[in-house]
């Protein structure tokens, strides 16, 4: 068995030592856009959030308090999401490459019809 | 027993679930999901299927290969905003030539609750693992019971395990892999202690010892940066949202 664990899409964690004192806790780091390869950061410029029916409701969504009580996003804050949106897509791209480079590699050696491939 | 070794296993090697991983960071709650049990339930059964057939073919006297599993897990990567149409070399290896789990779901919203589901079979309030900082999670929980639990899983079935941690972006790329790299080596002895002791593979806040959970920092915000382009906000970085909102009311 064999387990891989891509950072890809995840965002680009900064760790701020100072912060950390002896413990690490959710201000010891911040948070930036996934960084995509340089081969894909040209790609999908106009991607977006899809903007469905629960897309940044006017009206405050039934669902759980968490969800309900989230304010409205503003034009700022959904550009932000939307940036962040277009660099995980990109950095997915060297996922996807990967995904089919084992594919490729366990058909080389004869062995894909005796694999479970299991993308989680 | 040795034998016929060749039987092959066509239209059964693939198996997915075009769901994803995700951890919840805090400022960006456009995020969701994810994974679990279902997964290791599956791969678990594939495994007992196998060994299954395996005794019942001995006893015909042929025997054919356990299978392989490799499985790959992604972290932050959505199913509901599309991001499986932006992956089209995975949909054709495993989505167009195997199955899947559209009703997969994952029991929590958080990267290390929901990996340590996957690995346990466990729910977060069994497992314990609730949150993606310590006492209550982080890699160490994620990394070490990956290394504990399903994995050993494997190795009782004679299923030989290892586990990578591939880096396929330039994200953080040297600091990133030290970190990963200490907290897991410190987290594997602390979690196989508990792990001799306990059923639950985390303990209670009040028992948690402050110390098994410190880490050395090995990399500042200025060696990651590295000297390539910070990410900048494209506002202020502290500009509210605007709350249109009305407070809710008790009914």
């Amino acid at each position: 068995m064999l387990t891989v664990a891509p950072v890809a899409p995840h965002s680009n964690v900064h760790i701020i030592d100072k912060n950390i004192h002896g413990n690490y806790s959710g201000a010891s780091a911040i948070q930036s856009p996934p960084v995509p390869a340089e081969r894909h950061k040209h790609l999908f410029p106009n991607a977006r959030v899809p903007r469905n029916a629960a897309f940044n409701p006017a009206e405050p969504s039934t669902g759980a308090a968490w969800i309900s009580n989230l304010a409205r996003q503003n034009e700022s804050n959904v550009a932000y999401n939307d940036d962040w949106y277009r660099n995980r897509l990109r950095a997915l791209q060297s996922v996807d490459e990967m995904v089919a480079e084992i594919g490729a590699r366990l058909r080389d050696h004869g062995i894909l019809d005796e694999t479970y491939l299991i993308c989680e | 027993m040795p034998s016929n070794r060749s039987t092959s296993r066509t239209g059964n090697n693939l198996t997915i679930a075009i769901t994803t991983f995700h951890t919840m960071s805090g400022l960006h709650l456009w995020f969701w999901f994810l994974s679990t049990c279902l997964f290791l339930y599956v791969a678990w059964e594939m495994v007992l299927d196998d060994r299954s057939s395996l005794q019942k073919q001995n006893g015909v006297g042929t025997s054919r290969k356990r299978p392989n599993i490799v499985l790959i897990l992604t972290d932050d990567q959505d199913l509901h905003m599309n991001s499986m149409d932006y992956m089209p070399l995975t949909r054709e290896l495993i989505a167009d030539e195997g199955t899947e789990f559209t009703h997969h779901f994952c029991t929590n919203a958080l990267c290390c609750p929901s990996r340590v589901t996957l690995w346990t079979g466990k729910s977060p309030h069994n497992h314990n693992v609730t949150d993606v900082n310590p006492p209550h999670g982080n890699m160490i929980s994620s990394c070490s019971l990956q290394l504990l639990s399903m994995s050993n899983l494997f190795d009782q079935a004679g299923i030989p395990s290892s586990s990578l941690k591939a880096s396929t972006t330039t994200t953080s790329p040297s600091g990133y892999n030290r970190l990963a790299t200490t907290l897991t080596t410190r987290a594997s002895s602390s979690m196989l202690k508990r792990s001799q002791t306990t059923t639950s593979p985390m303990p209670p806040a009040s028992q948690v010892q402050t110390s098994s959970w410190t880490h050395s920092p090995t990399s500042t915000t200025m060696q990651l940066s590295n000297g390539t382009e910070n990410y900048r906000y494209p506002t202020k970085a502290n500009t509210p949202p605007t709350c249109s909102h009305p407070k809710p009311t008790a009914s």
